[in-house]
Protein backbone atom coordinates (compact mmCIF):
# COMPACT_ATOMS: atom_id res chain seq x y z
CA UNK A 1 0.00 0.00 0.00
CA UNK A 2 2.77 1.78 0.64
CA UNK A 3 4.37 2.16 -3.25
CA UNK A 4 3.19 4.99 -5.30
CA UNK A 5 1.20 3.17 -7.31
CA UNK A 6 -1.14 3.04 -4.44
CA UNK A 7 -1.00 6.34 -3.86
CA UNK A 8 -2.94 9.51 -5.18
CA UNK A 9 -0.81 12.80 -4.92
CA UNK A 10 -2.31 15.99 -4.93
CA UNK A 11 -1.89 19.78 -4.43
CA UNK A 12 -3.96 21.47 -1.37
CA UNK A 13 -4.02 25.23 -1.28
CA UNK A 14 -5.09 27.39 1.78
CA UNK A 15 -5.83 31.49 1.05
CA UNK A 16 -7.58 34.37 2.05
CA UNK A 17 -7.46 33.43 5.95
CA UNK A 18 -8.44 29.67 5.06
CA UNK A 19 -4.27 28.88 5.70
CA UNK A 20 -5.25 30.38 9.49
CA UNK A 21 -6.93 26.99 10.70
CA UNK A 22 -4.05 24.99 9.19
CA UNK A 23 -1.09 25.93 11.30
CA UNK A 24 -0.60 28.84 8.50
CA UNK A 25 0.49 26.73 5.66
CA UNK A 26 -0.61 28.13 2.35
CA UNK A 27 0.47 24.89 0.31
CA UNK A 28 0.17 21.14 1.42
CA UNK A 29 1.56 18.57 -0.71
CA UNK A 30 -0.71 15.62 0.07
CA UNK A 31 -0.67 11.59 -1.01
CA UNK A 32 -3.73 10.03 -0.45
CA UNK A 33 -3.99 6.24 -0.12
CA UNK A 34 -5.99 4.53 -3.05
CA UNK A 35 -7.72 2.17 -1.05
CA UNK A 36 -10.98 0.51 -2.21
CA UNK A 37 -12.84 4.07 -3.10
CA UNK A 38 -12.55 6.77 -5.02
CA UNK A 39 -10.92 10.25 -3.94
CA UNK A 40 -14.12 12.57 -4.59
CA UNK A 41 -14.23 16.40 -3.03
CA UNK A 42 -16.59 14.52 -0.64
CA UNK A 43 -14.14 12.69 0.53
CA UNK A 44 -11.23 15.15 0.61
CA UNK A 45 -13.15 17.32 2.59
CA UNK A 46 -13.56 14.42 4.91
CA UNK A 47 -10.14 13.49 5.16
CA UNK A 48 -8.93 17.33 5.46
CA UNK A 49 -11.18 17.36 8.46
CA UNK A 50 -9.80 14.53 9.94
CA UNK A 51 -6.01 14.73 8.98
CA UNK A 52 -5.35 18.29 8.11
CA UNK A 53 -6.91 20.56 10.28
CA UNK A 54 -5.47 21.97 12.89
CA UNK A 55 -8.31 24.13 14.96
CA UNK A 56 -11.94 24.92 14.57
CA UNK A 57 -13.30 22.33 12.17
CA UNK A 58 -17.29 24.51 11.98
CA UNK A 59 -15.19 27.32 10.61
CA UNK A 60 -14.53 25.06 7.45
CA UNK A 61 -16.80 22.14 6.82
CA UNK A 62 -20.22 22.09 7.41
CA UNK A 63 -21.92 19.20 6.97
CA UNK A 64 -20.60 17.27 3.86
CA UNK A 65 -19.55 20.46 2.14
CA UNK A 66 -17.25 23.84 2.79
CA UNK A 67 -18.51 26.29 4.84
CA UNK A 68 -20.94 28.79 2.96
CA UNK A 69 -18.61 31.65 1.74
CA UNK A 70 -15.56 29.00 1.42
CA UNK A 71 -14.79 28.68 -2.74
CA UNK A 72 -13.53 25.25 -4.09
CA UNK A 73 -11.16 25.50 -7.24
CA UNK A 74 -10.14 22.35 -9.24
CA UNK A 75 -6.84 23.47 -11.21
CA UNK A 76 -7.90 26.89 -11.13
CA UNK A 77 -11.68 26.06 -12.23
CA UNK A 78 -14.72 26.60 -10.05
CA UNK A 79 -15.93 23.29 -8.76
CA UNK A 80 -19.02 24.14 -9.61
CA UNK A 81 -18.37 23.11 -13.50
CA UNK A 82 -16.54 20.33 -12.27
CA UNK A 83 -19.56 18.34 -10.50
CA UNK A 84 -19.02 20.07 -6.93
CA UNK A 85 -18.68 17.45 -4.34
CA UNK A 86 -18.73 14.49 -6.40
CA UNK A 87 -16.44 15.46 -8.68
CA UNK A 88 -13.09 12.61 -8.98
CA UNK A 89 -9.56 13.86 -8.22
CA UNK A 90 -7.21 12.73 -10.67
CA UNK A 91 -3.25 12.40 -9.91
CA UNK A 92 -1.80 15.95 -10.19
CA UNK A 93 -4.86 18.07 -9.38
CA UNK A 94 -4.59 20.98 -7.52
CA UNK A 95 -7.14 21.85 -5.19
CA UNK A 96 -7.49 25.06 -3.97
CA UNK A 97 -9.74 26.90 -0.86
CA UNK A 98 -10.23 30.56 -1.05
CA UNK A 99 -11.95 32.43 2.34
CA UNK A 100 -14.13 35.15 1.41
CA UNK A 101 -15.15 35.60 4.75
CA UNK A 102 -14.21 38.04 6.85
CA UNK A 103 -11.16 37.21 9.06
CA UNK A 104 -10.69 34.01 7.04
CA UNK B 1 -57.22 42.41 0.52
CA UNK B 2 -56.33 39.41 1.33
CA UNK B 3 -57.64 36.72 -1.45
CA UNK B 4 -55.43 33.75 -0.12
CA UNK B 5 -57.61 30.60 0.54
CA UNK B 6 -56.58 27.38 2.67
CA UNK B 7 -56.39 26.22 -0.65
CA UNK B 8 -54.11 28.36 -2.10
CA UNK B 9 -51.79 28.05 0.60
CA UNK B 10 -51.55 23.66 0.05
CA UNK B 11 -50.73 24.08 -3.71
CA UNK B 12 -48.87 27.57 -4.64
CA UNK B 13 -47.44 30.08 -1.95
CA UNK B 14 -45.19 28.07 0.57
CA UNK B 15 -41.83 28.74 -0.05
CA UNK B 16 -39.34 30.72 -1.95
CA UNK B 17 -37.87 29.31 -4.93
CA UNK B 18 -35.24 26.93 -4.22
CA UNK B 19 -31.94 27.37 -6.11
CA UNK B 20 -32.65 25.63 -9.77
CA UNK B 21 -29.94 23.17 -10.23
CA UNK B 22 -27.72 23.09 -13.25
CA UNK B 23 -25.72 20.70 -14.65
CA UNK B 24 -22.55 22.49 -15.65
CA UNK B 25 -19.97 20.13 -16.70
CA UNK B 26 -17.93 20.58 -19.18
CA UNK B 27 -19.78 24.35 -20.01
CA UNK B 28 -18.53 26.16 -22.53
CA UNK B 29 -17.92 30.04 -22.08
CA UNK B 30 -21.58 31.75 -22.61
CA UNK B 31 -20.24 35.12 -23.77
CA UNK B 32 -17.35 33.78 -26.81
CA UNK B 33 -18.66 30.29 -27.27
CA UNK B 34 -15.23 28.77 -27.97
CA UNK B 35 -13.92 28.29 -24.96
CA UNK B 36 -13.66 25.96 -21.91
CA UNK B 37 -15.84 27.73 -18.86
CA UNK B 38 -13.73 27.83 -15.84
CA UNK B 39 -15.93 30.36 -13.37
CA UNK B 40 -19.45 30.44 -12.77
CA UNK B 41 -21.53 33.36 -11.93
CA UNK B 42 -25.28 33.93 -10.96
CA UNK B 43 -25.54 30.27 -10.66
CA UNK B 44 -25.82 29.42 -14.44
CA UNK B 45 -23.56 32.11 -16.55
CA UNK B 46 -20.01 30.59 -17.38
CA UNK B 47 -17.59 32.22 -18.54
CA UNK B 48 -14.00 31.70 -19.73
CA UNK B 49 -10.72 33.89 -18.05
CA UNK B 50 -10.45 36.01 -20.43
CA UNK B 51 -14.02 36.67 -20.99
CA UNK B 52 -14.57 37.00 -17.41
CA UNK B 53 -11.24 39.27 -16.87
CA UNK B 54 -12.80 41.43 -19.61
CA UNK B 55 -15.94 41.60 -18.01
CA UNK B 56 -14.96 42.62 -14.90
CA UNK B 57 -12.39 45.76 -16.00
CA UNK B 58 -15.38 46.80 -18.13
CA UNK B 59 -17.95 46.80 -14.90
CA UNK B 60 -15.37 48.71 -12.83
CA UNK B 61 -14.79 51.32 -15.84
CA UNK B 62 -18.61 51.52 -15.84
CA UNK B 63 -18.69 51.64 -11.90
CA UNK B 64 -16.66 54.86 -11.84
CA UNK B 65 -17.44 56.09 -15.91
CA UNK B 66 -21.08 55.91 -14.35
CA UNK B 67 -20.72 58.00 -11.69
CA UNK B 68 -18.87 60.75 -12.89
CA UNK B 69 -17.30 61.51 -10.20
CA UNK B 70 -13.64 60.98 -11.26
CA UNK B 71 -12.31 64.41 -12.73
CA UNK B 72 -8.93 64.81 -14.91
CA UNK B 73 -5.56 64.38 -12.69
CA UNK B 74 -8.16 63.99 -9.66
CA UNK B 75 -5.29 62.91 -6.95
CA UNK B 76 -6.97 59.59 -5.10
CA UNK B 77 -5.66 57.82 -2.52
CA UNK B 78 -5.90 53.93 -2.43
CA UNK B 79 -6.53 52.25 1.02
CA UNK B 80 -4.93 49.21 0.13
CA UNK B 81 -5.25 46.76 3.21
CA UNK B 82 -3.94 43.74 1.68
CA UNK B 83 -7.39 42.23 0.99
CA UNK B 84 -8.34 40.66 -2.40
CA UNK B 85 -10.88 43.10 -2.74
CA UNK B 86 -8.17 46.33 -2.15
CA UNK B 87 -5.33 44.70 -4.48
CA UNK B 88 -7.97 43.64 -7.22
CA UNK B 89 -8.78 47.85 -7.10
CA UNK B 90 -4.93 48.55 -7.21
CA UNK B 91 -4.57 46.15 -10.34
CA UNK B 92 -7.45 47.68 -12.44
CA UNK B 93 -6.68 51.37 -11.65
CA UNK B 94 -3.41 50.70 -13.14
CA UNK B 95 -4.51 48.63 -15.92
CA UNK B 96 -6.71 51.84 -16.23
CA UNK B 97 -4.47 54.49 -16.30
CA UNK B 98 -1.59 52.68 -18.32
CA UNK B 99 -4.00 51.76 -21.36
CA UNK B 100 -3.63 54.27 -24.42
CA UNK B 101 -7.32 54.64 -25.24
CA UNK B 102 -9.68 57.72 -24.84
CA UNK B 103 -10.89 55.76 -22.00
CA UNK B 104 -7.82 55.80 -20.09
CA UNK B 105 -8.56 56.40 -16.23
CA UNK B 106 -7.19 60.34 -15.95
CA UNK B 107 -5.69 60.30 -12.01
CA UNK B 108 -2.79 60.48 -9.99
CA UNK B 109 -3.14 57.59 -7.64
CA UNK B 110 -0.91 56.91 -4.43
CA UNK B 111 -1.42 53.72 -2.06
CA UNK B 112 -1.95 54.38 1.55
CA UNK B 113 -1.72 51.29 3.92
CA UNK B 114 -3.09 51.92 7.67
CA UNK B 115 -1.22 49.56 10.05
CA UNK B 116 -3.48 48.57 12.28
CA UNK B 117 -1.57 45.80 14.16
CA UNK B 118 -1.89 47.28 17.51
CA UNK B 119 -5.41 46.34 17.46
CA UNK B 120 -5.22 43.52 15.56
CA UNK B 121 -2.50 41.90 17.98
CA UNK B 122 -0.02 41.22 15.62
CA UNK B 123 3.81 40.75 16.95
CA UNK B 124 6.05 43.32 15.85
CA UNK B 125 8.05 40.99 13.46
CA UNK B 126 4.38 40.40 11.42
CA UNK B 127 3.54 44.14 11.02
CA UNK B 128 7.63 44.53 10.17
CA UNK B 129 6.97 41.50 7.17
CA UNK B 130 3.81 43.00 6.38
CA UNK B 131 4.94 46.76 5.61
CA UNK B 132 7.69 45.37 3.71
CA UNK B 133 5.09 43.18 1.37
CA UNK B 134 2.89 46.63 0.60
CA UNK B 135 5.92 48.03 -0.20
CA UNK B 136 7.30 45.61 -2.61
CA UNK B 137 3.20 45.68 -3.86
CA UNK B 138 4.03 49.50 -4.26
CA UNK B 139 7.32 48.83 -6.11
CA UNK B 140 5.77 46.25 -8.35
CA UNK B 141 3.16 48.65 -9.65
CA UNK B 142 5.00 51.68 -9.87
CA UNK B 143 2.66 53.83 -7.75
CA UNK B 144 3.79 55.81 -5.22
CA UNK B 145 2.76 53.97 -1.46
CA UNK B 146 2.29 55.45 2.04
CA UNK B 147 2.24 53.76 5.70
CA UNK B 148 -0.09 54.83 8.71
CA UNK B 149 -0.81 53.27 11.75
CA UNK B 150 -4.13 53.45 13.61
CA UNK B 151 -2.42 55.09 16.62
CA UNK B 152 -1.66 58.11 14.55
CA UNK B 153 -5.87 59.08 14.47
CA UNK B 154 -5.34 59.80 18.74
CA UNK B 155 -3.51 62.78 18.02
CA UNK B 156 -4.66 64.11 14.34
CA UNK B 157 -5.11 67.61 15.33
CA UNK B 158 -2.48 68.18 17.83
CA UNK B 159 0.57 66.48 16.05
CA UNK B 160 2.60 68.46 14.30
CA UNK B 161 4.72 65.40 13.06
CA UNK B 162 3.70 63.82 9.53
CA UNK B 163 0.48 61.29 9.46
CA UNK B 164 2.43 59.20 7.03
CA UNK B 165 6.03 57.94 5.62
CA UNK B 166 6.82 56.49 2.40
CA UNK B 167 6.94 52.81 1.74
CA UNK B 168 10.06 51.36 0.68
CA UNK B 169 11.84 47.92 0.98
CA UNK B 170 14.32 48.30 3.03
CA UNK B 171 12.41 50.54 5.46
CA UNK B 172 12.69 49.89 9.15
CA UNK B 173 9.00 50.18 10.69
CA UNK B 174 8.70 52.44 13.96
CA UNK B 175 5.35 52.32 15.97
CA UNK B 176 5.10 55.16 19.01
CA UNK B 177 4.72 52.88 21.93
CA UNK B 178 2.94 55.41 23.85
CA UNK B 179 0.57 56.28 21.87
CA UNK B 180 -0.05 52.64 20.80
CA UNK B 181 -0.72 51.66 24.11
CA UNK B 182 -3.14 54.80 24.29
CA UNK B 183 -5.20 52.91 21.12
CA UNK B 184 -4.86 49.29 22.94
CA UNK B 185 -6.19 50.90 26.14
CA UNK B 186 -9.11 52.50 23.85
CA UNK B 187 -9.79 49.08 22.46
CA UNK B 188 -9.59 47.11 25.68
CA UNK B 189 -12.48 49.21 26.92
CA UNK B 190 -14.87 47.89 25.12
CA UNK B 191 -16.34 44.90 25.96
CA UNK B 192 -18.13 43.68 22.67
CA UNK B 193 -16.21 42.78 19.64
CA UNK B 194 -19.49 44.45 17.53
CA UNK B 195 -18.34 47.86 19.50
CA UNK B 196 -14.29 46.94 18.90
CA UNK B 197 -15.12 45.94 14.92
CA UNK B 198 -17.51 49.14 14.59
CA UNK B 199 -14.83 51.75 15.93
CA UNK B 200 -12.17 50.28 14.19
CA UNK B 201 -13.65 50.97 11.10
CA UNK B 202 -14.83 54.64 12.39
CA UNK B 203 -10.98 55.43 13.46
CA UNK B 204 -9.77 54.04 9.83
CA UNK B 205 -12.31 56.15 7.85
CA UNK B 206 -11.30 59.00 10.00
CA UNK B 207 -7.09 58.60 9.37
CA UNK B 208 -7.59 58.08 5.82
CA UNK B 209 -9.32 61.57 5.59
CA UNK B 210 -6.56 63.36 7.34
CA UNK B 211 -4.15 61.15 5.69
CA UNK B 212 -6.07 62.55 2.14
CA UNK B 213 -5.69 65.94 3.54
CA UNK B 214 -2.06 65.75 4.35
CA UNK B 215 -1.18 63.91 0.31
CA UNK B 216 -3.76 66.96 -0.80
CA UNK B 217 -6.22 64.21 -2.36
CA UNK B 218 -9.25 64.62 -2.49
CA UNK B 219 -10.85 61.01 -3.37
CA UNK B 220 -10.13 57.50 -1.48
CA UNK B 221 -10.74 54.44 -3.12
CA UNK B 222 -11.82 52.08 -0.78
CA UNK B 223 -12.41 48.29 -2.01
CA UNK B 224 -16.02 47.26 -0.30
CA UNK B 225 -17.88 44.91 -2.22
CA UNK B 226 -21.07 44.43 -3.00
CA UNK B 227 -20.97 40.72 -0.46
CA UNK B 228 -19.09 43.53 2.14
CA UNK B 229 -21.59 46.20 1.80
CA UNK B 230 -25.00 43.40 1.72
CA UNK B 231 -23.23 42.64 5.17
CA UNK B 232 -23.00 46.76 6.27
CA UNK B 233 -26.42 47.42 5.74
CA UNK B 234 -27.96 45.11 7.64
CA UNK B 235 -25.33 45.24 10.61
CA UNK B 236 -25.52 48.93 10.42
CA UNK B 237 -29.07 48.71 10.80
CA UNK B 238 -28.70 46.92 13.58
CA UNK B 239 -25.85 48.54 15.23
CA UNK B 240 -28.11 51.82 15.50
CA UNK B 241 -26.44 53.52 11.97
CA UNK B 242 -29.72 53.29 10.23
CA UNK B 243 -29.77 57.24 9.33
CA UNK B 244 -26.38 57.25 7.88
CA UNK B 245 -26.52 54.01 5.71
CA UNK B 246 -26.81 56.22 2.85
CA UNK B 247 -22.94 57.54 3.81
CA UNK B 248 -22.07 53.86 4.69
CA UNK B 249 -22.72 51.85 2.03
CA UNK B 250 -22.91 54.26 -0.91
CA UNK B 251 -20.85 54.91 -4.17
CA UNK B 252 -19.88 58.18 -2.53
CA UNK B 253 -19.54 58.84 0.77
CA UNK B 254 -19.40 62.86 1.30
CA UNK B 255 -19.72 63.83 4.82
CA UNK B 256 -16.36 65.10 4.87
CA UNK B 257 -17.80 67.52 2.21
CA UNK B 258 -14.04 68.47 0.43
CA UNK B 259 -12.61 64.95 0.55
CA UNK B 260 -15.05 62.11 -0.82
CA UNK B 261 -14.47 58.60 -0.21
CA UNK B 262 -15.62 56.00 -3.08
CA UNK B 263 -16.70 52.61 -3.52
CA UNK B 264 -15.55 51.73 -7.20
CA UNK B 265 -15.30 47.92 -6.30
CA UNK B 266 -19.19 47.98 -4.70
CA UNK B 267 -20.98 46.21 -8.16
CA UNK B 268 -18.42 42.69 -7.63
CA UNK B 269 -19.38 39.84 -5.64
CA UNK B 270 -16.25 38.05 -3.18
CA UNK B 271 -16.60 35.47 -5.69
CA UNK B 272 -15.48 37.37 -8.86
CA UNK B 273 -13.08 38.89 -7.13
CA UNK B 274 -11.30 35.59 -5.89
CA UNK B 275 -11.66 34.50 -9.45
CA UNK B 276 -9.86 37.86 -10.45
CA UNK B 277 -7.18 37.49 -8.17
CA UNK B 278 -6.46 33.51 -8.96
CA UNK B 279 -6.64 34.58 -13.03
CA UNK B 280 -4.61 36.82 -12.67
CA UNK B 281 -2.21 35.33 -10.50
CA UNK B 282 -1.98 38.27 -7.98
CA UNK B 283 -1.45 36.66 -4.37
CA UNK B 284 -3.19 38.69 -1.39
CA UNK B 285 -1.70 39.79 1.87
CA UNK B 286 -3.27 37.94 4.39
CA UNK B 287 -3.11 38.42 8.31
CA UNK B 288 -5.24 37.86 10.99
CA UNK B 289 -7.77 40.30 11.82
CA UNK B 290 -9.96 40.75 15.01
CA UNK B 291 -12.69 38.28 13.03
CA UNK B 292 -10.19 35.68 12.89
CA UNK B 293 -10.98 32.11 14.14
CA UNK B 294 -13.79 34.01 16.65
CA UNK B 295 -17.26 32.05 16.74
CA UNK B 296 -19.48 33.33 14.03
CA UNK B 297 -21.91 34.58 17.02
CA UNK B 298 -19.20 36.97 18.62
CA UNK B 299 -20.08 40.27 17.17
CA UNK B 300 -23.55 41.44 15.24
CA UNK B 301 -21.55 42.13 11.97
CA UNK B 302 -19.66 38.15 12.02
CA UNK B 303 -23.18 36.55 12.49
CA UNK B 304 -24.63 38.80 9.75
CA UNK B 305 -22.24 37.75 7.09
CA UNK B 306 -23.23 34.26 8.38
CA UNK B 307 -26.55 34.36 7.78
CA UNK B 308 -26.28 36.53 4.17
CA UNK B 309 -23.66 34.20 3.04
CA UNK B 310 -25.45 31.02 4.06
CA UNK B 311 -28.93 32.56 2.48
CA UNK B 312 -26.93 33.27 -0.58
CA UNK B 313 -25.61 29.30 -0.74
CA UNK B 314 -29.31 28.77 -1.57
CA UNK B 315 -30.76 32.17 -2.86
CA UNK B 316 -28.23 33.45 -5.15
CA UNK B 317 -30.09 36.93 -5.48
CA UNK B 318 -29.42 37.42 -1.93
CA UNK B 319 -26.72 39.61 -2.07
CA UNK B 320 -27.88 41.73 -4.94
CA UNK B 321 -31.57 41.73 -3.21
CA UNK B 322 -30.21 43.92 0.30
CA UNK B 323 -27.48 45.68 -2.20
CA UNK B 324 -29.82 47.13 -4.50
CA UNK B 325 -32.59 47.93 -1.79
CA UNK B 326 -29.96 49.81 0.69
CA UNK B 327 -29.13 51.64 -2.19
CA UNK B 328 -32.25 53.38 -2.66
CA UNK B 329 -32.62 54.38 1.45
CA UNK B 330 -31.84 58.01 1.75
CA UNK B 331 -32.51 59.76 5.59
CA UNK B 332 -33.54 62.78 6.55
CA UNK B 333 -29.87 63.47 7.96
CA UNK B 334 -28.53 63.53 4.20
CA UNK B 335 -30.47 66.50 3.10
CA UNK B 336 -30.11 68.77 5.88
CA UNK B 337 -26.48 70.46 5.12
CA UNK B 338 -26.76 72.98 8.26
CA UNK B 339 -27.30 69.70 10.72
CA UNK B 340 -24.25 69.24 13.61
CA UNK B 341 -22.06 66.40 13.03
CA UNK B 342 -20.44 63.59 15.02
CA UNK B 343 -17.46 64.29 16.20
CA UNK B 344 -16.61 60.77 16.04
CA UNK B 345 -17.88 59.45 12.57
CA UNK B 346 -18.47 62.95 11.02
CA UNK B 347 -21.97 61.58 9.99
CA UNK B 348 -24.93 64.18 10.84
CA UNK B 349 -26.10 64.19 14.34
CA UNK B 350 -29.34 61.40 14.08
CA UNK B 351 -30.27 62.16 17.62
CA UNK B 352 -32.56 64.78 17.56
CA UNK B 353 -35.26 64.16 19.85
CA UNK B 354 -38.67 63.73 18.57
CA UNK B 355 -41.63 63.48 20.68
CA UNK B 356 -42.84 59.33 20.69
CA UNK B 357 -39.32 58.44 19.04
CA UNK B 358 -37.73 55.79 19.37
CA UNK B 359 -34.78 57.54 20.21
CA UNK B 360 -37.19 59.14 23.26
CA UNK B 361 -38.50 55.64 24.29
CA UNK B 362 -34.80 53.86 24.39
CA UNK B 363 -33.26 57.47 26.73
CA UNK B 364 -36.42 56.22 28.83
CA UNK B 365 -36.39 53.20 29.57
CA UNK B 366 -32.14 53.56 30.31
CA UNK B 367 -33.24 56.32 33.03
CA UNK B 368 -35.80 54.52 34.69
CA UNK B 369 -33.62 51.06 34.64
CA UNK B 370 -30.39 53.25 35.97
CA UNK B 371 -29.22 53.58 39.95
CA UNK B 372 -30.09 56.65 40.55
CA UNK B 373 -33.65 55.49 39.78
CA UNK B 374 -33.28 53.01 42.62
CA UNK B 375 -35.89 54.25 45.05
CA UNK B 376 -38.33 54.15 42.33
CA UNK B 377 -37.80 50.36 41.40
CA UNK B 378 -38.92 50.02 44.66
CA UNK B 379 -41.75 51.72 43.80
CA UNK B 380 -42.92 49.56 40.89
CA UNK B 381 -45.47 47.30 41.43
CA UNK B 382 -45.09 43.25 40.92
CA UNK B 383 -46.31 43.05 37.60
CA UNK B 384 -43.85 46.10 36.33
CA UNK B 385 -40.71 44.50 37.69
CA UNK B 386 -40.38 42.00 34.72
CA UNK B 387 -40.69 44.77 32.05
CA UNK B 388 -38.04 46.56 33.93
CA UNK B 389 -35.33 43.77 34.72
CA UNK B 390 -35.90 43.04 31.30
CA UNK B 391 -34.84 46.66 30.39
CA UNK B 392 -31.94 46.24 32.71
CA UNK B 393 -30.30 43.64 31.23
CA UNK B 394 -30.77 44.91 27.79
CA UNK B 395 -28.39 47.77 29.06
CA UNK B 396 -25.59 45.42 29.91
CA UNK B 397 -22.47 47.45 31.36
CA UNK B 398 -23.95 50.91 31.42
CA UNK B 399 -25.00 51.00 34.82
CA UNK B 400 -21.12 51.64 35.75
CA UNK B 401 -20.97 54.12 33.37
CA UNK B 402 -23.79 55.99 34.76
CA UNK B 403 -21.87 56.28 38.39
CA UNK B 404 -18.89 56.81 37.15
CA UNK B 405 -19.89 59.84 35.53
CA UNK B 406 -22.21 61.02 38.74
CA UNK B 407 -18.69 61.25 40.83
CA UNK B 408 -16.59 62.65 37.93
CA UNK B 409 -18.70 65.62 37.20
CA UNK B 410 -19.93 66.42 40.67
CA UNK B 411 -15.89 66.69 42.37
CA UNK B 412 -13.66 67.53 39.21
CA UNK B 413 -13.48 70.94 37.22
CA UNK B 414 -15.54 70.56 34.15
CA UNK B 415 -12.81 71.73 31.39
CA UNK B 416 -10.22 69.59 33.20
CA UNK B 417 -12.60 66.39 33.04
CA UNK B 418 -15.64 65.67 30.66
CA UNK B 419 -18.16 63.64 31.36
CA UNK B 420 -19.99 60.84 29.62
CA UNK B 421 -23.13 63.28 29.12
CA UNK B 422 -20.73 66.12 27.57
CA UNK B 423 -19.48 63.97 24.71
CA UNK B 424 -22.67 62.18 24.21
CA UNK B 425 -24.52 65.08 23.20
CA UNK B 426 -21.70 65.32 20.11
CA UNK B 427 -22.02 61.66 18.99
CA UNK B 428 -24.79 59.96 16.88
CA UNK B 429 -26.85 57.19 18.49
CA UNK B 430 -24.17 54.60 17.11
CA UNK B 431 -20.92 56.13 18.34
CA UNK B 432 -23.23 56.63 21.65
CA UNK B 433 -23.63 52.64 21.86
CA UNK B 434 -19.77 52.67 21.68
CA UNK B 435 -18.82 54.94 23.65
CA UNK B 436 -21.13 53.72 26.31
CA UNK B 437 -18.91 50.97 26.75
CA UNK B 438 -16.31 52.60 27.96
CA UNK B 439 -15.44 53.04 31.66
CA UNK B 440 -13.12 56.04 31.33
CA UNK B 441 -12.86 58.98 28.12
CA UNK B 442 -9.34 59.23 28.58
CA UNK B 443 -8.06 57.57 25.50
CA UNK B 444 -10.64 58.62 23.06
CA UNK B 445 -8.90 60.87 20.09
CA UNK B 446 -7.62 63.78 21.17
CA UNK B 447 -9.10 66.16 18.55
CA UNK B 448 -12.95 65.04 19.70
CA UNK B 449 -12.06 65.54 23.38
CA UNK B 450 -10.38 69.44 22.44
CA UNK B 451 -13.82 69.92 20.10
CA UNK B 452 -16.21 69.15 23.10
CA UNK B 453 -14.00 71.57 25.52
CA UNK B 454 -14.18 74.45 23.17
CA UNK B 455 -17.91 74.16 22.67
CA UNK B 456 -18.43 73.76 26.38
CA UNK B 457 -16.16 77.04 26.84
CA UNK B 458 -17.95 78.99 24.17
CA UNK B 459 -21.48 77.83 26.17
CA UNK B 460 -20.19 79.34 29.49
CA UNK B 461 -18.48 82.53 27.69
CA UNK B 462 -21.89 83.02 25.64
CA UNK B 463 -23.81 82.67 29.03
CA UNK B 464 -21.50 84.77 30.91
CA UNK B 465 -21.71 87.53 28.38
CA UNK B 466 -25.59 87.07 28.03
CA UNK B 467 -26.71 90.30 30.47
CA UNK B 468 -24.38 92.25 28.77
CA UNK B 469 -25.41 91.25 25.34
CA UNK B 470 -27.99 94.29 23.76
Amino acid sequence: MSTSEGLLRITLEFRGGAELLFDNVKKHNVKLPLIDKTWTLRNLLLWIKENLLKERPELFVQGDSVRPGILVLVNEADWELLGGNDYVLKEGDTVLFISTLHGG
Amino acid sequence: MCTATDNDYEESVQCMEEKPSHNLVGALCKKCGNNKAEVVLRVKDTYCRQCFIDSFTHKFRATLGKSKMLKPNDKIILAVSGSPSSLAMLQLVKDGIEITTPKRLQCIPCIVYVDEGAVLGHTYEQRQEICISMAKITKKYGIPGFITSLDRCLDISSSHSKLCEELHESMVWHVNEERELRLQSLFAQLKSLSSKEDLLLKLRHKLLFSVAEELDCSKIFVGDCATDLAVSIMANLSLGRGAQLPYDVGFCDYRHGKTKLLRPMRDFMKKEIAFYMVFKNIGSVSYPTLSSKVDPFSSIQRLTEKFITELQKDFPSTVSTIFRTGDKLTSEGTRNVECKTCLLCEAPLDTSKQDSSSMQATEFSQLISSPMFADVKDLLTHSSSDLHSNAVSSMGDSNCCTSNYQCTCISQNQLQKLDFEQIKENLCYGCRLIVKEMDSLDFLPGDITSSVKTEIMQKQLRKEIQDFLL
